[in-house]
């Protein structure tokens, strides 16, 4: 047996007391720096401790993202906030149901063997002691250790956990209230921001506001305060329209073609020898165009100074990089700011929920008031950051059995990863604007096997010699950002492509080939559920079937997709089956839910999305301009969850796109005999790679 | 300028006073606190903001104030408040994600059904109403459920 998995958060917050402590009303106060974006971790992770702690669900209050009270773990980021997250909460909450019974023992002079907890009441034999979490909140010592006493309840013992869950938050979701959005400080005035064209834009002939609006500017940050909220929008939109903007040097680059302009930077992330060998060579080139997080509600964020002290409430993905970050960009004392996380609209990546935090920041130091500030929808489809324009090229070479034996693949692509980093990169979008200017850093990607643009470029499948060359062009001009999957979508449709071809190369069925290549039992079970589900195909005309499989970073969730599309003038997809193994499902509803998206989401970006540009200049400014999925569109969905209960939670959150964005592709393919090369897989689209 | 607007606000008669173009969403939100119905773009696109003028689901981000002056408007706080049986098939079915859409989505769905609608006239209908988590399949689901109650009575 392996080592256990001891998640890194608990490594760097060690005590029971920093991750849950008991109130003497019988509350239990959970803590996570994990924030609920909408994906239900609220719910998972309140599963985890209420089995733990044999208490029931609603006896748990979680606090989140709060950097004065949470755990710093990081950001909410990869499909880790179970898998590192949750866990640190079960070894917690673990050692905390030990060490209470072990003080109740003590003083009931009993053995903890003959304790239990019943609701958070400590039964002795099965019968009530009069003590209880809360009654023995004040005398117990949780400054202790977790992991000396952690002995977390084998997969068969739990009852909560492993179970459909109804959300915790869902209910409060329907009406008011619940959003930072609703959210109204004593005093507050509402601000928005007039986004300079260009990084070298100067605003001049600023005219006087109306009704009672203030102008907060700080260099070229340009925003509207007003009590009013529809003031300070028409009077940010009037200025908006008036200002002369002087010095605004466009790029006349487009995304695409700076893909194929210089590469200011190569890496061989993988290499091998014999990458020659084989007799039978098989290519394919996938293009994959600007893409926009393209949330329903804009970003918003509250900030309160009060004295030298700043409050800032966001929808941010890690409250503790955005605080150091603010100090930094504010040039005030880290110590003298506090961010506490407040739900917002859907978050799938780095989006301006950062960004609007320094915007509200700075008109709250202006206008001497606390402000609310939202960004309007027009700001996140031009300056939000983007999902790079990205091109994959991959080439297989195949023995006279058909069997790959080597691989190389290019990714070429600007890094995905510009997320606000604290002091040294701050990255948010105004300090650019301020009259003391910080440059923006230039964005990484996480080192293999993670990867940014090159995640998943790396084949799941058994390759005797694999290269994975990650280039990085000169000219982007646009803001880049990780975006729910990062590279995985480009990199599993071209690999998912690739296999299709050589599948054909090699004279065999395509989803055979795949077990092939495959050795993880894990993988295999997936897909051969997968294949089962699907049987028998109705091949009408214009009909498509297509497959799709990834093991998501190559560590996370198992997961394969087969769509079934109707082509006509446009792509439909009808049918999305789905099989997945996450390991352990916390609350398999929501895991689901998570998966079904995240397929949804996918057939959206290879059907419809792409943020249109003139040379380097975005045109995209709403959602007519940036169709998305609608309901008449969205297929019927078939999932199952085949993991096995007893292993490690592995993530969901981004494992489906990847897999359902090349199911679509492979079934376009198969309705209409042609390898697509460029997405997004519109009508247009179409008409090009039929004629 | 400001004008007062007098209307009817899920069954309540209410004044807001506010410049005659100032859309209804913003009155609703800041001056009558039904904060329950959302800003999405501001151009009546994602159908954040729908609520119901005599009858019918409207976008309110684009619709003046002043348009509603002696009219009925029902917003998401008053199908709440009633109980509408496609609240409790919402939270059967788990469906939504973040929710930012899911007022909207409600409130138009909802008048919807009591109009008579079928599951098919309402996924149009709901093509009005963006939803970017993608959970279309788990609402249509609530609402077919809730339909098909609705046509065996």
């Amino acid at each position: 047996m392996s080592a256990p998995f001891i998640p890194p958060p608990l490594i760097a917050f060690p005590l029971i007391r920093d991750w849950v402590s008991f109130a003497s009303d019988g509350e239990v106060h959970l803590l996570s720096g994990r924030v609920e974006l909408g994906q239900g971790i609220t719910t998972a992770l309140i599963q985890i401790a209420a089995d733990e702690l044999d208490v029931d669900m609603g006896a748990i209050c979680l606090t989140q993202g709060h950097t004065e009270i949470s755990p710093a773990e990081g950001p909410t980021v990869g499909s880790l906030s179970v898998t590192f997250g949750g866990q640190s909460i079960r070894l917690a909450t673990s050692a905390a149901r030990i060490v209470m019974l072990r003080h109740a023992a003590d003083l009931l002079q009993a053995t903890p063997d003959d304790l239990s907890v019943q609701d958070g009441d400590i039964l002795k034999d099965g019968q009530e002691t009069g003590m209880s979490y809360a009654s023995l909140s004040q005398s117990v010592n949780l400054a202790v250790a977790a992991l000396e006493y952690a002995t977390p309840k084998l997969s068969d013992e739990r009852r909560v956990a492993g179970k459909a869950a109804p959300r915790v938050d869902l209910a409060a979701r329907l009406g008011a209230g619940y959003l930072l959005h609703d959210m109204m400080v004593e005093g507050m005035w509402h601000g928005r921001v007039i986004q300079p064209p260009s990084l070298t834009a100067i605003a001049t002939d600023v005219p006087d506001l109306r009704d009672g609006a203030v102008l907060v500017r700080d260099g070229q940050f340009l925003s509207v305060v007003a009590q009013d909220e529809y003031i300070a929008l028409s009077e940010a939109n009037r200025l908006a329209n008036v200002i002369t903007w002087k010095d605004i040097p466009v790029s006349n680059t487009h995304p695409i073609e700076g893909l194929d302009g210089p590469i200011v930077e190569s890496e061989t992330l993988y290499d091998a020898e014999n990458l020659d060998a084989g007799s039978t060579e098989v290519s394919i080139t996938l293009t994959k165009p600007v893409l926009s997080h393209a949330s329903i509600g804009p970003s918003c964020a509250v900030a309160q100074w009060d004295g030298d002290a700043l409050t800032v409430w966001a929808h941010s993905q890690n409250v503790f990089a955005l605080k150091a970050s603010l100090a930094r960009v504010l040039n005030h004392p880290v110590e003298k700011i506090t961010v506490i996380f407040a739900p917002g609209a859907g978050c799938y990546g780095h989006n301006s929920s950062d960004d609007v935090a320094l915007d509200a920041a700075l008109m709250a130091r202006g206008a001497g008031r606390p402000v609310r500030a939202l960004w309007q929808r027009q700001d996140e489809f031009l300056h939000a950051p983007f999902n790079p324009a990205m091109r994959t090229a991959m080439t297989a070479r195949l023995d006279e059995d058909g069997k790959i034996v080597s691989f190389d693949a290019d990714v070429i692509s600007p890094p995905h990863s510009t997320r606000p980093a604290g002091m040294d990169e701050p990255n948010l979008r105004a300090q650019q604007f301020l009259f003391d200017p910080m440059p923006m850093g230039p964005g990484n990607d996480a080192p293999q096997p993670m990867g940014g643009a090159d995640r998943n470029a790396v084949p799941g499948y058994e390759i005797a010699a694999v290269r994975v060359v990650r280039n990085r062009p000169a000219v982007v001009p646009y803001r880049t950002s990780a975006m729910r999957g990062l590279g995985a979508f480009t990199n599993v449709i071209a690999l998912e492509s690739l296999m299709e071809s050589c599948a054909e190369a090699a004279g065999m069925d395509a989803i055979e080939y795949r077990l092939a290549h495959l050795t993880d039992p894990r993988a295999i079970s997936v897909i051969e559920a997968l294949r089962d589900m699907v049987e028998p195909r109705d091949m009408a005309d214009g009909v498509g079937y297509g497959f799709g499989y990834a093991r998501y970073k190559n560590s996370a969730g198992y997961l394969g997709c087969i769509a079934r599309v109707i082509v006509e003038d446009e792509v439909r997809v009808s049918d999305v089956w789905c099989v997945a193994d996450v390991g352990e499902a916390i609350n398999p509803n929501g895991t689901i839910n998570q998966l079904e998206g995240g397929i949804v989401q996918a057939i959206s970006w290879a059907l419809k999305e792409e943020v249109r540009f003139a040379g380097g200049q975005n045109l995209t400014e709403s959602w007519d301009d940036y169709p998305i999925l609608k309901f008449s569109e969205v297929p019927e969905m078939h999932t199952r969850l085949i993991g096995p209960q007893d292993e490690m939670p592995l993530g969901a959150g981004e494992i489906s796109s990847g897999p359902a964005g090349a199911a679509v592709v492979n079934a376009v393919r198969n309705a209409l005999g042609v390898v697509p090369d460029r997405l997004p897989l519109s009508r247009h689209a179409l008409v090009t790679l039929l004629s | 300028m400001s004008g007062k607007i007098t209307f009817t606000l899920n069954g309540t008669l209410v004044s807001a006073s506010a410049k005659p173009t100032t859309p209804l969403l913003f009155a609703l939100r800041n001056t009558l606190d039904h904060k329950g119905t959302r800003l999405g773009c501001g151009e009546g696109h994602c159908g954040a903001c729908t609520v119901v003028l005599d009858g019918f689901p409207v976008t309110s981000c684009n619709l003046p104030l002043s348009a509603v002056e002696g009219k009925n408007i029902a917003t998401v706080e008053g199908i709440l408040d009633a109980g509408h049986p496609l609240i409790a098939a919402l939270l059967t079915h788990q469906a939504g994600q973040c929710g930012y859409c899911l007022p909207g989505i409600l409130t138009r769905a909802a008048t919807m059904i009591d109009a008579g609608d079928t599951v098919d006239t309402i996924r149009d209908g709901l093509d009005a109403n963006l939803c970017r988590c993608g959970a279309q399949g788990r609402i249509l689901a609530a609402i077919t459920d809730v339909v098909a109650q609705r046509d065996t009575q």
